[in-house]
């Protein structure tokens, strides 16, 4: 029985593996996408309780996933974004379009992720 | 005297007689009888008896009754006083009382004829005596009121006849000035139509009326019969039996008479105003129009009652300056005369009418002065909309035709009919070397086209420029030879154009281009549009090499980071004990793995932080915020770090909150830098100390430790890219050499600096100054 559900959206495959691994330990169901269009359709069918979002992907990037997602629809999920980008328009053009918080994810050990994630599914 | 019983009817007459009787005796004048009567009026008792008239009566010293009383005794004579004044002490309180007396002094005498005594009998007539001075002052009174008003004043009295209609009247008194307000001399006791002939019967029946009702009339009436106007106030006399009328009058006559000139110039006036073409009005003193004549109303597209109490601060008019600019109402030529009570001529105002439409006036304002007050304000005023518009249009052209001729590149020389110069361009003296001046009034076939481009003069007979007025018509363009001031020759484009005047051609426009410089020109053009072009392209390339550059250095912090964050997260799985137990050496490997991974991921942020300044994106975000918080903040952040090392940091808040404009998150992160910076270059165990400091308008920010120091030849260098000293500690210390850099770069963008003195071996003070 798992607790919660997390989707992670990132293209870089050994990311993936690794935040899967980490927080699959932690008994969460893990659902990944490469893009943000997967992403669309996986947060529709599941409606995750938070979602580890990455701004540069292929296909459809982490702005346009928000630009199409009305967050406000999904008061149940926390929108984390989770990227290298460092430049604080961005961060800030992130928030406004409705995520909840804005990490960037190289300054994260796993033991960071799993105590961000608890955070939010607490 | 008789005495003894025979006396006794005497005395009792004299008692009850209806008048004051004294009997007095001796040559003193003592008293010897009073009646009640006497006592009374003299105000005494009976006390008096026995005693003479000098000690009973004191008060009457030096009014003469002690030398009457005298002079009868002696002379035997009796005196008889017709209502004399005589001042009595009443009531013996010192006061006197003025009392009116007619009496009479009667000596007595004996049988042998001797003077015994005296009898005083006298009757009290103050009452009578007083009202009649009552009357007679309030005579005089009256009759000084009668003659000084210098108003005609008579009174007259009504005559009636049996049906009770008034027929005339009878003059009874008049006052002097009547005569002069009448012309009628000698008329008390005459009645009015005698005096008056043909006096219209209207007077005799207002003054028949005032009698009749009692009700004073006040009015204003002619007399054709006296060839008068007068102003009268009617007022019956007396009792309702009396037929007698005070009648107060005026001859306002001249008064009239001024009146009615002044209506009827007042409507001539009126009526010449009316028919001018010229917009009339009247302002009162507040400056509000009063009136205005057809041609205002038609000008200014205003009724007369739109127009009425208006004034000049209504924002309607919407009026405005010559050059178009709104004209405030206290420019209005009526305001400029309100406030210096002179004419105000010849202002020229835009107003916007109520359709719309714009009409310009010249408007002439004059006061109306009564007895040195301004009472009104007179403005004139025409319409010169069209002469505004037609002198502009003038205006305008003349402009072009000025800015054309100026500027144009064309040589431009305009001759008279007698080739005369009157005119050149800037152009034509670039080219021919010819000021205006010295060309003015010469001829300028002789100045510039004087010989034939084989060298031989060319009489001014034969050139056709100057002689287009002969034609009539222009002289096209063609090429020819011109020859400038310094006797050098040029080909020129040249064409002469008549300019046809009142009385046929008056001058001729020259018009003419070197050849060589419109070649020049052309070919200068071409190359300035080439160049143009390139510089266009080359600016277009840097923008994008810019925004190119920018971007990269968003890629790039995603891009590097990427491949470190997933090693740093497979390091992280295995010392995080997501795997089987490492042996102490497989811990220590991967451990130094992981710290390096670390340090190229300060090194990336590092690196990224310096770009990101050094772009032309980077914008810091000021706000007000108070010093101490950053600073806690900054210190807070660092605690980890100090306890590793065993340092303390020692750091007073400064008793008044110092305030500072900066980006917040910025300044920590240079105090963050600072204070890494002397943690890591001091000694375990040693102190570091942050002191802040005011002057000069700003704040400054000491950040000292104990340290290895920098040597003087270094100091500077440290705030380079890539710079890392050498020092004690330098093996134990890892940094991108970026840090201080970055420092110094984003406290210059607060408008502050760093500054940094330091001994080797000793440590380090760094100041962060700021602007208050």
């Amino acid at each position: 029985m798992s607790k919660t559900s997390v989707l992670i959206i990132e293209d870089e495959i050994l990311l993936q593996d690794v935040y899967k691994l980490v927080l699959s330990s932690q008994g969460y169901t893990i659902y990944t996408a490469n893009n943000g269009q997967e992403g669309i359709h996986l947060l529709n069918l599941y409606m995750p309780k938070v979602v580890l979002l990455d701004i540069f992907m292929p296909v459809m990037d982490g702005k346009e996933f928000l630009r199409n997602v009305d967050t406000a629809l999904y008061p149940d999920t926390n929108f984390i974004v989770y990227s290298n980008l460092t430049d604080d328009g961005v961060a800030q053009e992130m928030m406004n379009l409705g995520a909840d918080r804005v990490i960037l994810k190289s300054t994260m050990t796993p033991q960071d992720l799993i105590g961000l994630i608890e955070e939010y599914v607490n | 005297m008789q005495s003894g019983s025979a006396k006794q009817p005497l005395y009792d007459l004299f008692m009850q007689a209806p008048a004051a009787i004294a009997v007095v005796r001796g040559p003193k004048h003592v008293f010897d009888f009073t009646n009640s009567l006497y006592l009374r009026l003299v105000g005494k008792t009976k006390a008096i008896h026995g005693k003479a008239v000098r000690d009973a009566f004191p008060e009457l010293k030096g009014q003469g009754f002690y030398e009457l009383l005298d002079t009868v005794y002696e002379t035997g004579e009796p005196f008889i006083g017709n209502e004399l004044p005589i001042d009595l002490d009443l009531n013996g309180s010192g006061t006197l009382t003025r009392t009116y007396v007619n009496f009479v002094y009667q000596p007595m005498k004996d049988a042998e004829g001797a003077i015994g005594g005296i009898m005083a009998h006298a009757v009290d007539v103050t009452a009578a005596v007083e009202g009649r001075l009552q009357i007679r002052e309030d005579e005089e009174r009256y009759r000084t009121l009668f003659n000084s008003i210098n108003q005609g004043f008579c009174i007259i009295e009504l005559i009636f006849d049996d049906h009770n209609v008034a027929q005339d009247y009878k003059f009874i008194e008049v006052n002097h000035v009547f005569e002069q307000q009448t012309g009628l001399k000698d008329v008390v006791g005459k009645t009015a139509r005698t005096v008056i002939p043909n006096l219209e019967d209207r007077w005799v029946e207002i003054y028949g009326q005032v009698v009749k009702t009692g009700k004073p009339l006040s009015f204003t009436e002619n007399s054709d019969a006296m060839g008068r106007w007068y102003e009268v106030d009617a007022t019956r006399l007396g009792n309702p039996k009396s037929n007698c009328v005070a009648i107060l009058f005026t001859d306002i006559t001249k008064r009239k008479t001024i009146e009615d000139t002044l209506r009827q110039s007042e409507a001539l006036n009126r009526t010449v105003i009316e028919s001018l073409e010229e917009g009339v009005s009247l302002l009162d003193a507040d400056g509000a129009i009063v009136s205005a004549n057809k041609s205002a109303q038609r000008l200014l597209g205003l009724s007369l009652e739109q127009m009425q109490g208006r004034d000049s601060s209504d924002p309607r008019w919407k009026s405005v300056h010559k050059d178009g600019s709104f004209m405030p109402g206290s420019e209005h030529a009526p305001q400029q005369v309100l406030r210096t009570k002179k004419p105000y001529n010849n202002q020229t105002m835009g107003i916007h009418k109520p359709d719309g439409s714009m009409v310009w006036l010249n408007i002439n304002a004059q006061p109306i002065i009564e007895d040195g007050e301004l009472t009104g304000v007179v403005t004139s005023f025409f319409d010169i909309t069209e002469r505004k518009n037609m002198q502009e249009e003038l205006e305008r052209q003349l402009q072009i035709t000025d800015t054309i001729t100026k500027t144009a590149s064309s040589c431009l020389f305009m001759i008279d009919n007698n080739g005369l110069v009157t005119y050149m361009n800037p152009a034509a003296t670039r080219v021919t070397g010819y000021s205006l001046q010295e060309s003015l009034g010469k001829p300028m076939h002789l100045l510039i086209h004087h010989s034939h481009p084989d060298g031989t003069p060319y009489p001014q007979s034969e050139c056709p420029l100057v002689n287009t007025y002969t034609v009539g018509a222009p002289n096209p363009l063609h090429e020819d030879i011109l020859y400038r001031k310094d006797g050098t020759s040029f080909p020129a484009l040249i064409s002469g154009t008549p300019i046809p005047g009142d009385v046929g051609i008056q001058s001729t426009v020259v018009e003419f281009r070197d050849i060589e410089e419109i070649t020049n020109t052309l070919q200068r053009n071409n190359e300035l549009e080439e160049s143009t072009l390139l510089l266009k392209e080359q600016r277009a390339q840097l923008v994008a090499l810019n925004n190119a550059k920018d971007d990269f250095i968003a890629i790039a912090s995603h891009q590097l980071r990427t491949p470190a964050t997933a090693v740093k997260q497979y390091l992280g799985l295995v010392l995080g004990g997501f795997t089987e137990p490492l042996t102490e050496v497989q811990h220590k490997y991967i451990t130094t793995a992981n710290d390096s991974n670390e340090r190229q991921l300060n090194v990336i942020t590092d690196l990224l932080k310096t770009a990101k300044i050094d772009s032309s994106r980077y914008v810091i975000r000021k706000e007000r915020t108070p010093l101490a918080s950053i600073i806690e903040a900054a210190i807070t952040d660092m605690q980890l770090e100090l306890d590793s090392r065993d340092q303390t940091v020692r750091y007073t808040t400064p008793k008044t909150p110092i305030l500072v404009m900066v980006d917040r998150v910025e300044i920590k992160l240079v105090l963050i830098n600072l204070l890494e910076n002397a943690s890591k270059y001091s000694y375990p165990q040693s102190e570091i100390t942050v002191a802040v400091s005011k002057r000069n308008g700003q704040v400054h920010i000491d950040i000292t430790d104990n340290g290895v120091g920098v040597s003087h030849d270094n100091v500077e260098k440290i705030f380079d890219k890539f710079t890392r000293i050498n020092n004690v500690l330098s093996d134990t210390v890892t940094g991108s050499g970026l840090g201080l850099y970055w420092v110094r770069k984003i406290v210059r963008l607060h408008d502050g600096d760093v500054k940094v003195i330091s001994k080797l071996g000793a440590g380090s003070t760094f100041r962060v100054s700021l602007p208050l």
